[in-house]
């Protein structure tokens, strides 16, 4: 699939993919944001207190009854890190244009886009210019909800407690979320003043993945953002890369959980965009993203250590982990084979049939990339933020070349960072004590 | 039955969209929906899931009773094979991805792939119907399912799901969790995999369900070559206990590591409709009702937001079974009784107030939308065409059925479904750990894709 790239303006992106595919089609607005600790908390609140209301629509109630009428578009908020970059914004999923009902000539899409243009330029504002305190507060306190609930998922948890902890003295170690702390003590004076970076200088990534004519959407997006006030061109904020662990930490907590959660944080050395960097994702994969790969093949199949066993991370800031649960009492047996198997790697212990696994699982996770436009726009964007832009198909034509040597020459540039163990309370046995657990409620 | 292959073809005007019904000769009902993606998605599935513990053959004296949670337990036992050869590696190494899946009443296995769809599908029905089953990889699958429950057991929408379960129903198996315990798998032997195989696995209880850029041909030759024809055709019979229209119970509290108070409304539906039009016109008329009265346009879910009882995390929605139905509300609330108490009366109130005919137009054409969309990939196509199949009712027809739902109709159900006798409520209140903050989205989970909805497992 095409990605047709427009500057509108200064630092203002629109990205159409055109297609005919699908029955949905698909808008997101993305602001590109450094992830700062003083920021975090505020940015993470800024698209649920614009998702409240508009001049327009000025509550939920009446904002979701007009995504009623508009066939039941979905407008959701969005909040994550990509590298030391905080993306924040709204994506929209509504239904193709071809598919209204009978004699109905609402131009779907038009109405969309001035909806979100609506929700993000056109918020409810006192006399005084601040935002409605009313929605400040009830954002803020489920914000604080959202944050306590990340232990809800002791995997995911596991996975941010490990990046905390690797990452405390960079960027990459602030909670995209914001923290208990931050929000009990929120500047709300500065949210106006985060507001204005947002729509004013930070970089905007608009996508659009559906049938509607190419000029026609431009026309609809131009309007949107016209008449805004735009900052010169700035660059995008930029990843501090630590290319090389120093010596190895280790962590563990306690809680009340039944199974014990792994997660293990290297640092890659190798990242987007580096010369080398082709090699890395037939790294992970036959590592361990996939179920043919060394991490599933051995710590699952041969050993019964575990149900999951994967390895994933974040290719710009170059962190790689590997996530397991298990039983407590098997934590060191865990690790000790999740390195021997990396160790395998490095020493270029790969086999034809995992090498031709590998690249036939990743290549058909790249062409099935078209079928989804949440895919599309993932693998574009990402690119995006580090100066790429390569589609699926060059991107496979390039690995093409790639071996065995190349992917041992990469895993050796990884170093192990931290190993951080979330132990559950709840089953322990004695290490060694081969009984049943106990379960507790 | 004869063994011999019949072909008919289903088309809607609405959605620009067709496929083939096959009847193969072996037994196998396939479906073949064309679809231009990249992807092709096959489903192989079976009408037996963790309800199904107690059966028989017709003519047979006596039930079979096995151990809780063997659904599930022989789905991943299916990936063993006699020859050593891992399942997983056969997909991967031609690009395709393979998974599974058990829920309460069906079992499935899938694959979608971008090239080598013949092969593909020559290593899918081959897997699933060449079971292998010995002491030794029983035991090392008990390890394995083992950290699957721990899992589980850690997950709290998993938790409350099963505990407002074991509150709606007195008797019916949907009370018993989809993986079973350490305990139950513990007692599954090779010869109870055996006996539930050859009952569930037989070809005419099963359907394979194929989207994507293929041709019904292509399908029906390999399904030519790998399936044998089936002999036995006797009725597969189920025994489950008559379940009563009271509840088990209407309050359960656990306390558990999570962060805010979460709750589930559960709401017992005592004439459930499983089967054909009448089954469909009746979740999609519970359906537009549920978007009447909780939906995020509506005036309970936005006082009750405001006020701050719930959060965004508000979820709603009907589920069945083979046997069962019910109304699921979930949620995060610090305080879950003035939740129900509001829902109560709110309902009580409704049947005095009705909801407009509007709200019912515009939250139809919503649902129409939804319909429609969901015509989107080739593994949503799958799985919802296999779902309504085994509830005897065809894709295409949803559309229409949906098209007669009478706001009358709707309002009908509102004095028949809600009543507060068959409400109940379980609740997870946090323990007294006290959560730190974090964040983190996470990255590649390809292999391990565990469930978003509670009551189904993957592999």
């Amino acid at each position: 699939m095409k990605l047709e790239r427009i500057r509108l303006s200064n630092g203002i992106f629109y990205n159409h993919a055109a297609t005919d595919r699908f029955k949905t089609g698909y808008l997101s607005v993305n602001f590109i944001l450094p992830l700062d600790k003083r920021t975090a908390a505020l940015y993470a609140l800024l698209p649920d207190i614009l998702r409240r209301g508009c001049r327009d629509y000025p509550d939920q109630a009446s904002l979701n009854r007009r995504l009623e009428e508009l066939y039941g578009t979905e407008i959701a908020t969005r909040n994550y890190k990509r590298g030391e970059m905080q993306i924040i914004g709204f994506a929209a999923d509504m239904l193709d244009g071809a598919y209204l009902l009978p004699d109905d000539n609402t131009d779907l899409f038009g109405c969309v886009a001035s909806l979100l243009g609506e929700l993000i330029f056109s918020p409810l504002l006192t006399a005084e210019g601040r935002f409605r305190e009313d929605y400040i507060e009830s954002e803020r306190l489920n914000r604080m909800d959202a944050v306590r609930a990340l232990i809800n998922n002791k995997r995911r948890y596991a996975v941010t407690r490990c990046t905390e902890l690797m990452c405390a003295e960079e960027k990459s170690g602030v909670a995209v979320e914001g923290t208990l702390a931050a929000y009990e003590h929120l500047e709300v004076d500065r949210l106006m003043e985060c507001y204005r970076y947002m729509t004013e200088q930070a970089q905007v990534e608009v996508f659009y993945v559906g049938s509607c004519d190419r000029s026609k959407a431009e026309t609809c997006i131009r309007q949107m953002f016209s008449g805004r006030e735009r900052r010169p061109d700035i660059l995008l904020p930029k990843t501090e890369i630590v290319r090389c662990a120093a010596a190895p930490r280790r962590y563990e907590e306690t809680t009340p959980a039944v199974q014990g959660n792994l997660t293990i944080g290297f640092r890659t050395g190798t990242v987007m965009g580096d010369a080398d960097y082709l090699a890395y994702p037939l790294f992970n994969e036959i590592f361990g993203g996939s179920p043919a790969s060394k991490l599933f093949m051995n710590v699952r199949e041969k050993l019964s250590l575990c149900y999951f066993c994967f390895s994933h991370g974040d290719t710009i800031k170059g962190l790689l982990y590997v996530s397991a649960g298990i039983e407590n009492r098997n934590k060191d047996k865990a690790i000790s084979e999740i390195l021997t198997q990396l160790e395998k790697i490095r020493l270029g212990e790969m086999t034809e049939e995992e090498l031709l696994c590998a690249r036939a699982s990743l290549f058909h996770a790249y062409r099935a990339i078209s079928d989804n436009p949440v895919g599309v726009e993932s693998w574009y964007l990402g690119r995006i933020l580090v100066g790429i832009h390569t589609s699926p198909e060059e991107t496979m034509a390039a690995m093409e070349r790639i071996g065995r040597e190349e992917i041992a020459a990469v895993a050796r540039k990884i170093t192990l960072d931290t190993v951080y163990f979330l132990r559950g309370s709840l089953s322990d046995t004695e290490e060694g004590m081969e009984e049943e657990e106990q379960h507790e409620e | 039955m004869k063994n011999e292959t019949v072909r008919e073809t289903r088309e809607s005007r609405l959605l620009q969209e067709r496929y083939d019904c096959v009847h193969h000769k072996s037994g196998l009902d396939i479906y073949v929906f064309p679809k231009k993606m990249s992807t092709t998605y096959a489903l192989f599935g079976t009408k037996y899931g963790s309800i199904d513990n107690c059966f028989r053959l017709a003519g047979e004296k006596e039930y079979t009773q096995v151990p809780d949670g063997i659904a599930h337990f022989l789905e991943h036992k299916m990936f063993e094979s006699e020859d050593g050869s891992d399942t997983n590696e056969r997909f991967t190494r031609i690009g395709a991805s393979a998974n599974a899946f058990t829920s309460n009443d069906m079992t499935a296995y899938e694959f979608s792939c971008t090239g080598h769809f013949c092969e593909a599908l020559e290593i899918l029905l081959d897997y699933v119907t060449h079971p292998y089953f010995t002491e030794e990889n029983i035991q090392k699958e008990q390890g394995i399912i083992g950290q699957e429950i721990g899992m589980y057991d850690d997950n709290p929408v998993w938790r409350i799901y099963y505990e407002l379960l074991k509150l709606l129903y007195v008797r019916d198996n949907v009370r018993i969790n989809v993986c079973g315990t350490k305990e139950s798998i513990a007692r599954i032997t090779p010869e109870h995999l055996y006996r539930c195989y050859t009952t569930f696995y037989r070809l005419s209880n099963m359907a394979l369900v194929i989207c994507g850029d293929v041709e019904t041909e292509q399908v029906v030759a390999v399904a030519d070559r790998i399936l044998k024809n089936q002999e036995d055709f006797r009725e597969i019979e189920c025994y489950f206990e008559a379940e009563p229209d009271s509840l088990a119970g209407t309050r359960s509290v656990i306390s558990m590591d999570v962060g805010k108070t979460l709750f589930a409304i559960g709401v017992k539906d005592i004439h459930p409709q499983r089967e054909g039009t009448a089954g469909a016109y009746r979740r999609l008329a519970l359906r537009i009702l549920s978007d009447m009265l909780f939906g995020e346009a509506g005036t309970f879910y936005n006082t009750m937001y405001e006020e701050g009882r719930i959060n965004s995390s508000f979820h709603y929605g009907y589920e069945s079974t083979r046997s069962c139905g019910f109304l699921l509300l979930t949620g995060e609330s610090d305080d879950p009784e003035e939740v129900l108490r509001r829902f109560t009366a709110m309902v009580e109130d409704a049947k005095k107030n009705p909801p407009s005919r509007s709200d019912f137009e515009r939250l139809k054409r919503t649902a129409y939308a939804e319909y429609i969309r969901a015509f989107d990939s080739t593994d949503g196509i799958a799985n919802d065409l296999l779902s309504d199949l085994f509830a005897g009712v065809d894709i295409f027809s949803v559309g229409d059925i949906l098209a007669s739902v009478r706001y009358e109709d709707v309002l009908a159900l509102l004095s028949d479904f809600f009543e507060p006798e068959r409400y109940a409520m379980s609740v997870i209140r946090p323990d007294t750990h006290a959560a730190s903050a974090g964040e983190e989205k996470d990255g590649n989970t390809k292999n391990v894709k565990s469930g978003s909805t509670a009551g189904e497992d993957r592999v």
